[in-house]
């Protein structure tokens, strides 16, 4: 059994986030739609996951406690095991400089909470697919 | 921050009438620095206030997101004649209202604040009316009204910031449907901007509601007002936020209204050749 509690080789995410019903709902849904979940609630504790499991794509709330959004980002991109990793920003922040922001730090794309489903689980497909990885179906 | 005002007010009134040069150029000094010390604290509250509106904003939308996601999982277990649909649409509908509202707050402090950025990139014409026509389409049809477009062949592209200028559109015409009767038209037009307003290209939400009177059409745009409010609706920062974006872009925006006949929103955008070089905009970030 792998650490996530999953059996397949679907592409696996790890969805960070510190508000737990924000963070089980995205999980739920992702694995739902065929991916495999594992999940961090702070930004330290995203670090350790992301250099343990070496996940397919990183969904990243900014707003974290301990380590932000943005520096965990940053910290990610610099690290030659993890640089590789797409990075998808999901916040409550709407303002294009937070866009501009989260996109500074090395996030490779950025979605506004509230977030609809289909349209959670389209962008982190079309962002594995162009990092050429596999896609759930 | 008034209480400290009329306290210190107060000490300099209980000084003696008759005053030494020395103590008048004291006293004078001494109101210059609290006049100093009450705009330091009232910028700091300014700021405060900006953080506490964009934080509140915020977690409003993270709490929101777990209901969005819960209702429309529940949405697609819930046939649509069944039991409880129609309170999942009203929740939905409603969630809505509460995030447009908690942008707008955000967007409405930026707007006061003179700190809005827009980009400006030329953008064709034809997309973003289709796009903007696509994304209202829904509101018109609940309610329903007729939703068209007319746009003037052979525009030229403007110089705007996408997202924005499709906010503004969007903004007005949900508006519009708001205040527009059952059955009404709404006509999004886009046409070459008068010569008196600039090159660049004039955009106009027509419709024919109930139209709003003479006196009351300068509120339109106000951030605590809604000129157009019936009883029982929702009070939006939309078309403040609206006209925020449009000077933020360098265009006018204004309203000609009938009673009885309806309302147009006409502003302008500027042409796409009025796009600064690639240098110039590196050199201003």
């Amino acid at each position: 059994m792998d650490p996530t509690g999953n059996h397949d080789n679907a592409p696996l995410v790890l969805v960070v986030d510190d508000f737990q019903d924000n963070r089980e709902m995205f999980a739920e849904y992702l694995s739902f739609s065929g991916f495999r979940v594992a999940e961090a609630a702070t930004g330290r504790e995203a670090l350790d996951r992301a250099f343990e499991l070496i996940p397919d794509l990183i969904l990243m709330d900014l707003s974290l406690p301990e380590i932000d959004g943005w520096k965990a980002t940053r910290l990610l991109k610099g690290d030659p095991r993890t640089k590789d990793i797409p990075i998808v920003a999901l916040t409550g922040h709407a303002l294009a400089g937070h866009s501009r922001e989260a996109k500074d730090a090395g996030c490779d794309a950025f979605l506004t909470k509230p977030c609809l489903p289909d349209t959670l689980v389209a962008e982190i497909r079309r962002v594995l697919a162009t990092r050429g990885g596999t896609s759930a179906t | 921050m008034a209480r400290v005002t009329r306290k210190k007010v107060t000490t300099k009134r209980d000084k003696p009438s008759a005053r030494s040069s020395t103590s008048l150029e004291s006293e004078c000094e001494r109101l210059e620095q609290l006049c100093h010390a009450l705009e330091e604290r009232a910028e700091a509250m300014e700021v405060a206030h900006r953080q506490t509106v964009s934080t509140v904003s915020h977690d409003l939308c993270n709490a929101l997101s777990v209901i969005v996601m819960s209702a429309r999982l529940l949405l697609r277990t819930v046939a649509p004649d069944a039991p409880g649909r129609k309170q999942l649409d009203a929740i939905l509908r409603a969630c809505d209202e509460i995030e447009q509202l908690a942008r707008d707050l955000v967007d409405a402090n930026h707007v006061e604040a003179g700190t809005l950025r827009v980009d400006h990139h030329p953008q064709d014409i034809a997309p973003l009316v289709e796009q903007a026509l696509e994304m209202a389409g829904p509101a018109a049809a609940a309610k329903p009204v007729t939703l068209s477009s007319d746009v003037a062949p052979g525009l030229s592209a403007v110089a705007a910031d996408r997202e924005r200028l499709l906010q503004v559109l969007l903004t007005l015409i949900t508006n519009a449907v708001r205040f527009t009767p059952r059955g009404g038209r709404i006509t999004l037009r886009a046409e070459a901007a008068a010569p008196s307003s600039g090159r660049g290209v004039q955009f106009s939400i027509v419709d024919t509601g109930p139209g709003i009177p003479v006196d009351q059409q300068d509120r339109l745009f106000a951030r605590f007002s809604q000129s157009r409010r019936p009883p029982c609706q929702v009070v939006g920062l939309g078309p403040y936020v609206a006209k925020g974006i449009v000077e933020a872009h360098g265009g006018t925006i204004w309203v000609d209204s009938q009673v009885g006949v309806g309302t147009t929103v006409r502003f302008t955008m500027p042409p796409a050749d009025s796009v600064q070089p690639p240098a110039a905009i590196a050199a201003a970030v």
